[in-house]
């Protein structure tokens, strides 16, 4: 029995760790290679007060957690700004380091470690066989399931799929993706302190060998095995690959030493081969137990999609959910926003010299122009995207200049993109639901604590999402996969998603590129409409039909500036616009 | 803390810039694989130990001759990265798409586990240390510094086959196939070079080098199963301290000045010590790197360090 | 370079084997499907323009046809041969070579270097030679830099050294992608010039996707319209002289 719950223990600890790391990995989409060396953070900490400070276990354990807190909090600033290749060596820096500074510190026991650690004594009570030590141990296993399944099923993991899945598109819905990172990163950091002074108690001892870089590839094996995103397949992860060197010396009679390189050797190419045949582990992100059941339950699957997929009729009367009504026509509309002066250098390059342009209320405006006039940077600048060198944007009559990009599309102004950039490991809906403003549930607190008002939020949430899917006329594709569509469809969901910001100002990228005819239609459609309601819409385009079409004037942008507007006809008549689009004799 | 003699710290320095050298090498073996093909080949390390524990292996326990056995180590290095490269590391990343560099990276630290694990597990030796006895470890004294033969052989070795890649790189149509992937992957397909090819190549060359530096390292050291853990370290510290894709003289360099500083805190600093001073300027390095990115006007690095 | 072969110049247009021909080209840019339907071909000796707004699809139909790119459906055969689809090594042999938009050249090694690098894939050093020095007769700025890091040259130099890599193949066809980006309208005709004097001397063939309708006119011999994705008109180079404006072809 005792050896049951040596394992049982050993399986807990691992599992939080396991747990934790999803969150940050599977779910965040964060790289931390050094998972273990949190865990060094904690159980050093509340060791050294516990052994040489003598304190009691229940400060020494809040230390223990704060210090792999703070740590942790640290570590997530740099990593903001290095590229992937970056990420990997700061954390694999980060946990040598911190590894021989703590055996080179004598108080610490260098790589002896410190010994002599007490039983672990909450309130009184000693819990000194694992069988006793399981029973704190799980409850705050459980705790962190709780904590980090709250976490990853709400809005709040939502937005951290987003960014996972794509951080800029999530900046531009108007998400604060620094203030997620951090955050993710800090209380990942602090339950992994949590594994690592529950191993302290559990060993009664420390040594930095117990948390070093393999010790983390084995807590990475267990996300990868079990299934990134899916946090009961970190639990399984957790119970495999601990239990592989008991089994391989119990069942299979193996020595220790060989058992031990067994489980290495296995494990090891396990890694290589799930990356190989099987990158979702064995658990997909998806998959729950009611899911299983239902899928048993479910009919045969339809049947797979055909290449020529219709465009939707869009149904615009339903929905709602729109700007101020139409303006009254003539005269000149407000200036919803306005640029004056944009200028941006690249090195040698003028991608803006002193660009000024407005968008009116109600209308369609073009930005057309020859290639490599700098069109979409004029959308980034904007947008906020890259920082401009001089210049000013106004929206809503308020100076936005040097704002960021979440906070000028929380302002009221969004863009699409080229590249569509919807999140394809997400429906449909949950595409469209994640730019709705004002949810409650992406704040942690709320979605922890406030477990009703989430629960309202989210169904309002649904409730707006599914009208602009009305709105576009996809609102039957609603719980399909968004990778799935076609690219036509895709669009259409970007658009949807991009009205859920509520944003005043629309600025299309090309919103007629990559798609047949009859989609340039129903684009078409819904932009005119959208102009109804009152939105400032701006287009870029190269397709002068389409602009011709859709754009109620039009500016002409030529190496950094805009050089002539009015509407396409006028625009055509001049001859210096004919020589600079295509050249004349 | 006394302040050591003159002769101490020319001793401190002459161990460091031997070290240095072999820290320069693998930086470059290591380097030039991650330059090229993009690959964070972490299992270097499992190429290394095959390399120098097999051959020291085969000399002591099957009475192979010397150079044969370092032949076939070195060669097993080499054999061993190359199939990683085709049958791991690329149906990987295909499937990874845009995770590819992380995808790579786990599925190398998987393959280094299971590789260091899998050696023990074949030669089933309780004591797996092997020595490699070739040549001579008797010391030479140089104004009261000593080093041993086998420094200088080390020291010479390195830094010929720095030179050798050097030129290979600059004057040899090979070596410009190579850059021009380095340089620009599509233009190097839009005049017909087959990249795929290419990327094997240069892990040829690549554990070729760590295949040389691990045969002097178990001259040095003996060699284990896990003697590729360490060096491993070193060997990205240097390459990415250096930049990707500088020019094997300028690794050699930058490695022997790691050398040199890690030796000098020797002086200073307990061997623990040293590892924090090491993996502490690596650390500074790049948070000084986020800063840059972060705030580009107000932070100023090195060229080289902004790759 | 090997000694031009006018015979075929004479023969009229309709007879003229067909060099490349492209059949119903379907292809994606990432995941957007840009052509829907293409065909177009290029006879021996001539020179023919795709023009069309940018976005429709006119580099991803080079790229497919090189092959940078896997084309989803249609053929492509080069004197004859089916090519679909195959990869660039192929096609070099096959006597094609491409000059990209941007990002053409290899910037941090010398002209020198990038010169012998278009060479790639010939064996012989001869020939490689000859090749050199017919570049040079061209380009003589190339000679001059010739162990300077190509990214320090100019816009316009840059776009030579592409060329002259593109002729050190040897090549029969060339495919050339937007080469009046980013020059002035002087440059630009000194590059048409070249192009068109490299197609009557050496009996090159090409195919030239360009936005500058005006500039090309006077090399090409004939061009194709594209708008998303499929060609819309065809005409020889005199019909579109005559045109009065080109801006509903855009």
């Amino acid at each position: 029995m005792e050896e049951f719950f040596t394992h049982a223990d050993v399986v807990a600890i691992f599992a939080i760790y396991a747990i934790s790391l999803n969150l940050l990995l599977g779910v965040a989409g964060q790289i931390s290679i050094a998972h273990a060396a949190f865990g060094a953070v904690g159980a050093y900490s509340t060791g050294y007060l516990v052994v040489i400070q003598d304190w009691s276990f229940f400060p020494a354990f809040w230390v223990g957690i704060a210090a792999a807190l703070v740590v942790g909090l640290l570590m997530s600033l740099p990593a903001l700004y290095l590229d992937v290749r970056y990420l990997i060596l700061l954390t694999l820096a980060l946990s040598t380091a911190l590894l021989a500074v703590v055996g080179a510190i004598p108080e610490l026991g260098g790589s002896y470690g410190l010994r002599d650690v007490p039983n672990l004594e909450i309130f009184g009570t000693t819990y000194d066989d694992p069988s006793e030590f399981f029973r704190p141990l799980i409850v705050l296993a459980l705790l962190v399931l709780a904590i980090c399944s709250l976490i990853a099923y709400s809005p709040y993991g939502r937005v951290l799929r987003a960014i996972r899945d794509d951080e800029l598109a999530t900046r531009g819905v108007g998400k604060n993706v620094i203030l997620y990172k951090v955050t993710v990163f800090g209380i990942t950091s602090a339950m992994a302190g949590l594994a690592g002074i529950m191993l302290l108690y559990f060993n009664r001892s420390a040594q930095p060998g117990a948390f070093d870089l393999a010790v983390s590839m084995q807590i990475i094996a267990m996300v990868v095995i079990g299934g990134a995103g899916n946090l009961l397949g970190s639990i399984l992860g957790a119970t495999l690959l601990v239990l592989l060197e008991p089994f391989l010396q119990d069942v299979v009679n193996m020595s220790p030493t060989n058992a031990a390189l067994t489980q290495l050797t296995i494990y090891g190419a396990l890694i290589a081969a799930f990356l190989l045949v099987r990158p979702q582990g064995l658990l997909p992100e998806s998959w729950t137990p009611a899911a299983a059941v239902r899928a048993l339950r479910r009919s045969p699957p339809e049947r797979p999609e055909s290449e020529e997929v219709a465009p939707p009729k869009p149904s615009p009367r339903l929905a709602e959910t729109a700007g101020p009504p139409p303006t009254s026509d003539g005269g000149n509309p407000e200036a919803v926003l306005e640029a004056s002066d944009l200028k941006k250098y690249f090195g040698g390059i003028h991608a803006a010299d002193g660009l000024s342009l407005r968008l009116p209320r109600g209308r369609v405006t073009g930005l057309i122009g020859p290639n490599g006039a700098g069109k979409t940077t004029v959308f980034n600048l904007l947008t906020g995207v890259i920082p401009l060198d001089e210049g000013k944007v106004w929206l809503h009559g308020q100076d936005i200049t040097g704002w960021t990009l979440n906070r000028i599309a929380n302002a009221g102004m969004a863009r699409s993109y080229q590249d569509v950039r919807i999140y394809p490991r997400m429906s449909v809906l949950e595409n469209v639901m994640i730019a709705v403003p004002d949810q409650p549930g992406e704040r942690l607190p709320n979605a922890l604590f406030r477990r009703i008002r989430t629960h309202e939020g989210e169904k309002e949430a649904r409730q707006k999402a599914l009208e602009h899917l009305e709105f576009v006329g996809l609102s039957a594709r609603a719980d399909k996969l968004a990778g799935e569509l076609a690219f036509g469809e895709q669009k259409v969901v970007a658009l949807a998603r991009l009205l859920a910001t509520e944003a005043e100002v629309l600025l299309l990228d090309e919103p007629a590129s990559g798609i047949d005819i009859d989609w340039v239609e129903t684009m078409l459609g819904l932009i005119a409409e959208l102009r109804e309601r009152g939105k400032s819409i701006c287009v870029v385009e190269h397709n002068l039909h389409v602009v011709e079409r859709i754009a109620d004037s039009v500016y002409f942008m030529e190496t950094g500036t805009i050089t002539a507007e009015g509407t396409v006809r006028e625009l055509m008549q001049q001859e210096r616009l004919a020589e600079v689009y295509f050249g004349s004799a | 803390m006394p302040i050591a003699s003159l002769t101490e710290t020319l001793q401190f320095a002459s161990d460091g810039f031997i070290n240095g050298a072999f820290y320069g090498l693998i930086g470059l073996s290591f380097g030039l694989i991650v330059a090229v093909t993009g690959r964070f080949h972490f299992a270097w390390a499992v190429a290394f130990a095959i390399s120098g524990y097999f051959a020291a292996y085969l000399i002591n326990h099957n009475q192979f001759a010397i150079l044969p056995a370092v032949l076939i180590g070195v060669a097993g290095g080499v054999l061993f990265s190359v199939l990683l490269e085709l049958l791991v590391y690329r149906p990987v990343a295909r499937r990874a798409g845009p995770n590819a560099l992380l995808g790579v990276f786990v599925a190398s630290f998987g393959i280094t586990i299971a590789g260091q694990a899998l050696i023990q597990l074949i030669v089933q030796s309780r004591i797996a240390s092997e020595p490699l006895n070739w040549i001579p470890i008797d010391s030479q004294d140089v104004g009261g510094v000593t080093f041993t033969t086998l420094d200088i052989w080390a020291v010479g070795v390195f830094w010929a086959c720095a030179v050798l890649t050097w030129a290979l790189l600059r004057f040899t149509p090979l070596g410009r196939e190579i850059e021009a992937v380095r340089v620009n992957p599509m233009m190097a397909r839009v005049v017909g070079i087959r990249t795929g090819r290419t990327y094997v190549v240069v892990f040829v060359i690549g554990s070729l080098l760590g295949g040389i530096a691990a045969i002097f390292f178990a001259m040095d050291n003996a060699a284990t199963a896990d003697m590729g853990t360490e060096p491993v370290f070193y060997a990205f510290v240097v390459a990415f301290l250096a930049g990707l894709g500088s020019s094997p003289l300028w690794i050699m360099l930058v490695g022997t000045l790691l050398g040199v500083v890690e030796g000098l805190s020797a002086e200073l600093f307990s061997p623990q010590w040293q590892t924090v001073v090491v993996f502490g300027i690596l650390l500074a390095l790049l948070v000084i790197k986020a800063a840059h990115a972060w705030r580009p006007t107000v932070f100023r690095i090195p060229a080289a360090l902004a790759r | 370079m090997e000694a031009p072969e006018s015979t075929q110049a004479e023969a009229p247009v309709a007879e003229r084997k067909q060099l490349l021909e492209v059949s119903s080209l379907r292809a994606s840019y990432g995941h957007r499907q840009v052509l829907f339907d293409l065909s177009l071909n290029v006879g021996v000796g001539e020179i023919v323009a795709v023009f069309g707004h940018n976005g429709a699809g006119k580099t991803t139909m080079l790229n497919s046809i090189f092959g940078l790119v896997k084309p989803m459906g249609g053929t492509v055969r080069c004197d004859g041969d089916d090519i679909t689809g195959a990869t660039c090594a192929r096609t070099v042999r096959k006597g094609m070579a491409y000059i990209a938009a941007d990002n053409f050249i290899f910037g941090e090694l010398s002209v020198l270097d990038n010169l012998k690098l278009g060479a790639h894939l010939e064996s012989s050093r001869g020939l490689v030679r000859e090749r050199l020095q017919g570049v040079y007769e061209l380009f003589p700025i190339l000679e001059e830099r010739g162990s300077q890091v190509s990214s320090t040259l100019s816009g316009g130099q840059q776009r030579m050294l592409s060329m002259g890599m593109a002729l050190m193949s040897g090549p029969r066809l060339l495919l050339v992608d937007e080469p009046s980006l980013g020059l002035s309208p002087a440059l630009v005709d000194q590059v048409m010039e070249a192009i068109g004097r490299l197609a009557r001397d050496e009996s090159l063939s090409v195919l030239l996707v360009e936005q500058n309708v005006v500039r090309t006119l006077p090399v090409v011999d004939r061009a194709y319209f594209v708008r998303s994705g499929r060609v819309i008109l065809e005409e020889s180079a005199e019909e579109l002289r005559q045109r009065e404006s080109y801006w509903e072809l855009f």
